[in-house]
C-alpha cells in the first residue's frame, strides 16, 4: 500500500515537471482543429495536414497560412489543439506562439490579444434548407418571424438580434448540432461565414445558403486575424509575422480558400448507406483517433481513481480522528481544524460540478499562474474531485470498523496511526472495495467532462469526429458503445477482484 | 509484596452517570484479583480505566510509583507493559493467528520479524493454538480466539495482564478451556486482575476477591475467607444468587 501511494506521487510530480515549453525554432499555432475550413481534425496528413500526436492531423486554411508563416520566419510549425475558449489562456502563458483559428478581431478580443490585419474576409450568409421560400432572400429582414440559429459564444450568434421580430433560437455549441436542428424544422436559418457555408452545404446536399444584397446584410466584420500575445504589438516577432503575413498575396489566399473548402471532410465523401453503415464506416475510417481517447480517458479514470484514494485515506483518516475528552487543548484545537478543513473540502467539490471545477481551476489558475498544461490539469482536477468522494467512503468506511478492533491495537501500546495503517485502514478499504471499484466506473464517464478545458479524451475526440464528418447521431452512437464496453469490462474486473477478496476469507474457512 | 500498580481515590463519570466513585486497590506483583459485583457496577470501567482505555476524571493510578496520568508519560508506552483481554476477543480480522500476535512485538517492541514470530509461537503453544498459528480469526471458534488473544497480549511481555469478562462471550462449552489457560497461567505466576462472573473460577484462582457495587469497591478479602464468610450484606445477596444457580 505504502509503496503504492510513493508510487502515485512520484507519478504527479514527474507529470507536473514535464510541462516543457517548445524551442525557440517552432513556431506554436493553436487552433481547434474543428472549424472547418479554417481548421479540421483528420487521422490522415495529406499534403498539407500537421501532425498533433497520436491524435491525428491537421489541416485546413489556417494551417496552410500558418504554415506560410512559418516557412517565411525560418521554424517549424507546430500546431497545437486548444479548446476554442482555452485559446487565449494558451496565448497568455507562452504555450503557444500565436492563434491562427479563423478569430474575427472585436473590441473584446483586443483587450487581450493584440491582433494582426486580417488574413482572410468573407461575407455573413444563411444557411437553409434547399427548396425553403427563404431562397429568394436577399434582406436579412426577410427572416423576420423565423426561427435562426447561430454558434454559441459567437458573433453568429449575437448577430441575429439584428434581424427585426426574428425568434432567436438558443444557440448551440457547434455546426453539426445545428445543422441536425436545421434539418428538422426546429431552426430555418443558421448564421455563417462564406466558407463555412460552403463547406455545409458541400457536405449536405438538401442545405443551400442565401447571400444578401449590399447594405441589407448584417452588421459585422468577418474577417479573421491572426492573434498575438498582448503587447506583443510593435515588437520584432509581431512585425515578423505581420510581415510574412502580407507577403501572401489575395490571389493565394483565395487558393487556399478554394481547396480548404473544397477538401473539408464531409460525411458524404466517404460515408454513405443506413445509420449502421454509415457507424462502421466513421468507427473504420477515425479508429485511431478514438483509439487515442480511449487511451486518455483510461489514463484518467485509472489515475484519478488511485490518487483520489491517496487523497482520501489521508483525508478520511482526519475525518474520522476522534476528539475525546481527554486531549490536550492544542491536540483538540488541531483535530477540529483538521475536521473542519476536510469538511470543507468535501463540501465544495462534491457540491459542485466537475466541469465548473475544470474551468475555474484551469483558467483561474493552473493555468495563467502555475503554467500546467491541460492533462497535467485534467489529472489533478479528476483526482482532486475523486478525493472528495474517496474521503467519505474511507471515513465511513474507518467508521464500520469494530471499535474493539482499535481498542485492541491500543491496548497493544500501538500509537494512533500505526493502528490505523495497519489495522484499521486494510479493514475499511476492503470493506468499503465496492463503492471505490464504483467510483473508478464514474470516473471513466465522468473524465468526458474534462472536454471543456481540452483534455483530448474520448468525448473530445467523438466531438472533433462528429465536427469533421457532420455526423452527430452516429458519431455520438459510437462513443457511446466504447464507454459501455470500457465500463462493462471495469464492472468485470472489479467483481472478479471483489470475488477474489470474498474467497481468500471464505477458503481459509473451509 | 512490591506494588506494580497503585490505585487511589479514582472516580469517573461519562456526562451525568458517575460509574467509578472513589475507587482504591493495590495490585502487586504476583497476585491475581478478581473483580466481582452486578453489571452497571463499574468493573468494567475500572479495568478500562487501568489501561487507559477510559480516562479517569480524578484520582491516581500510578505504575512503579509514577502517575500515569500525567500528561508527560508516554501512554503507549505504559499500555506495552498492561496486557489486555476483551469479552469479545477483538482479535484483528485482517491478519491470521500468528500475524496477530506478532504486530505488537514489531510495531511497538520494534522485534525483528524471526524474534516476533518465535516469541508468537511460544505463546501460542503456551494456550494450545500453534497448529493454528496460520488460521483467520474468522475461521476458528470462539474459546479458540479467546486463547489467541491471550497469546496475543502475553508476547508483550506484560508486568499485568487485566481480563474484561474473558468468558462472557463464549458458548459453555468454551469457557473452561479458557479458563484452564488463565489457571496455567496463575499458577507461573502471573499477576492479573480478571472481572468475571465465574464465581467457582474466581475461588480457586484468586489472591484477592474484591466485590463492587454502585462505583464502589464494597467488600475485599482473600477469596477463601471472602466466599466463606462475605461481610457485606449487599455482598451476600449477591453470592446467594450465584449459589442457588
Amino acid at each position: 500500500m505504502k509503496k503504492i501511494v510513493v508510487m502515485l506521487m512520484v507519478c504527479v510530480f514527474l507529470c507536473l515537471g514535464l510541462n516543457v515549453r517548445a524551442d525557440e525554432d517552432e513556431f506554436v499555432v493553436g487552433m481547434e482543429c474543428n472549424y472547418a475550413p479554417y481548421n479540421w481534425q483528420s487521422n490522415e496528413a495529406g499534403e498539407y495536414g500537421v501532425s498533433i500526436g497520436a491524435a491525428g492531423y491537421c489541416n485546413g486554411y489556417d494551417v496552410r497560412i500558418a504554415q506560410d508563416i512559418a516557412d517565411a520566419l525560418g521554424k517549424k510549425l507546430v500546431i497545437k489543439k486548444l479548446a476554442w475558449d482555452g485559446l487565449q489562456a494558451a496565448l497568455d502563458s507562452g504555450e503557444i506562439d500565436a492563434i491562427i483559428a479563423g478569430m474575427t478581431a472585436n473590441e473584446d478580443r483586443e483587450n487581450g490579444i493584440d491582433f494582426t490585419t486580417p488574413y482572410y474576409d468573407s461575407d455573413m450568409v444563411m444557411i437553409i434548407r434547399k427548396g425553403d421560400d427563404l431562397e429568394n432572400a436577399t434582406s436579412i429582414q426577410d427572416f423576420s418571424g423565423k426561427n435562426v440559429i447561430g454558434q454559441l459564444s459567437t458573433n453568429y450568434d449575437t448577430v441575429i438580434d439584428q434581424i427585426e421580430g426574428v425568434n432567436h433560437l438558443t444557440p448551440k455549441d457547434n455546426y453539426p448540432e445545428m445543422v441536425i436542428a436545421l434539418k428538422s424544422g426546429e431552426a430555418d436559418g443558421i448564421t455563417a461565414e462564406v466558407p463555412v457555408a460552403q463547406g455545409i452545404t458541400n457536405a449536405n446536399p438538401d442545405l443551400t445558403y442565401v447571400t444578401f444584397a449590399e447594405g441589407q446584410g448584417f452588421d459585422i466584420d468577418n474577417s479573421v486575424s491572426i492573434g498575438l500575445k498582448e503587447g506583443s504589438r510593435g515588437s520584432e516577432e509581431f512585425n515578423a509575422i505581420q510581415a510574412a503575413l502580407d507577403s501572401i498575396d489575395e490571389e493565394t489566399r483565395i487558393e487556399y480558400m478554394t481547396w480548404a473548402s473544397e477538401n473539408a471532410p464531409t460525411g458524404d465523401d466517404v460515408i454513405s448507406g443506413n445509420f449502421l453503415e454509415k457507424v462502421m464506416a466513421i468507427a473504420g475510417e477515425y479508429s485511431s483517433i478514438f483509439l487515442y481517447g480511449v487511451a486518455i480517458t483510461l489514463v484518467l479514470a485509472i489515475f484519478g481513481t488511485l490518487a483520489g484514494l491517496a487523497i482520501g485515506l489521508f483525508l478520511g483518516t482526519i475525518r474520522a480522528l476522534e476528539i475525546s475528552s481527554n486531549d490536550n487543548p492544542a491536540v483538540k484545537f488541531f483535530k477540529k481544524i483538521g475536521h473542519l478543513l476536510v469538511a470543507f473540502y468535501v463540501w465544495v467539490i462534491r457540491g459542485t460540478p466537475m466541469m465548473v471545477q475544470a474551468m475555474f481551476a484551469y483558467y483561474g489558475f493552473l493555468r495563467p499562474i502555475l503554467g500546467w498544461d491541460v492533462m497535467s490539469s485534467g489529472l489533478l482536477i479528476i483526482s482532486v474531485n475523486t478525493g472528495a468522494y474517496m474521503a467519505e467512503i474511507v471515513r465511513s468506511g474507518i467508521q464500520s470498523i469494530d471499535k474493539g478492533q482499535s481498542e485492541a491495537a491500543r491496548s497493544l501500546g500501538m500509537p494512533y496511526f500505526v493502528s490505523m495503517l495497519h489495522v484499521i485502514l486494510p479493514q475499511a478499504i476492503k470493506n468499503s472495495f465496492p463503492s471505490i471499484g464504483n467510483e473508478f466506473i464514474v470516473n471513466i464517464k465522468d473524465s468526458s467532462m474534462l472536454n471543456v478545458i481540452g483534455v483530448i479524451e474520448l468525448f473530445f475526440q467523438t466531438k472533433s469526429v462528429a465536427g469533421s464528418v457532420s455526423l452527430t447521431t452516429e458519431t455520438y452512437f459510437i462513443a457511446a458503445v466504447i464507454y459501455l464496453i470500457l465500463t462493462t469490462i471495469a464492472t468485470w474486473i472489479l467483481n472478479y477482484t471483489e470475488n477474489r477478496l470474498e474467497n481468500s476469507t471464505a477458503a481459509r474457512k473451509a | 509484596m512490591e506494588k506494580i500498580i497503585e490505585i487511589s481515590n479514582l472516580h469517573k463519570r461519562f456526562d451525568k452517570l458517575e460509574v467509578l466513585k472513589g475507587i482504591n486497590l493495590n495490585i502487586h506483583k504476583k497476585e491475581v484479583i478478581s473483580l466481582i459485583g452486578a453489571s452497571g457496577s463499574g468493573k468494567s470501567t475500572l479495568l478500562r480505566s487501568i489501561n487507559l482505555l477510559e480516562t479517569p476524571d480524578q484520582g491516581e493510578i500510578l505504575f512503579h510509583g509514577q502517575n500515569i496520568l500525567n500528561s508527560d508519560i508516554n501512554i503507549n508506552e505504559y499500555r506495552s507493559h498492561v496486557g489486555m483481554v476483551f469479552q469479545n476477543f477483538n482479535l484483528f480480522n485482517n491478519m491470521n493467528v500468528l500475524k496477530n500476535c506478532m504486530i505488537g512485538q514489531m510495531k511497538v517492541l520494534r522485534k525483528n520479524k524471526k524474534e516476533a514470530a518465535d516469541t508468537a509461537a511460544y505463546y501460542l503453544e503456551k494456550v494450545g493454538m500453534k497448529e493454528f498459528m496460520l488460521a483467520d480469526p474468522q475461521n476458528i471458534s470462539g474459546g479458540q480466539k479467546q486463547r489467541v488473544a491471550i497469546a496475543r497480549a502475553l508476547c508483550m511481555a506484560p508486568e499485568v495482564m487485566l481480563f474484561d469478562e474473558p468468558t462472557s462471550a463464549l458458548d459453555p462449552e468454551m469457557v473452561d478451556e479458557v479458563l484452564n489457560v488463565m489457571k496455567d497461567l496463575a499458577n507461573d505466576g502471573l499477576t492479573m486482575v480478571i472481572v468475571t462472573h465465574e464465581m467457582s473460577f474466581a475461588k480457586d484462582v484468586s489472591d484477592t476477591v474484591c466485590f463492587m457495587s454502585d462505583g464502589k469497591i464494597l467488600e475485599s478479602n482473600n477469596a477463601a475467607d471472602f466466599f466463606a464468610h462475605p461481610q457485606e450484606e449487599r455482598t451476600r445477596q449477591f453470592l446467594s444468587r450465584f449459589l442457588k444457580v
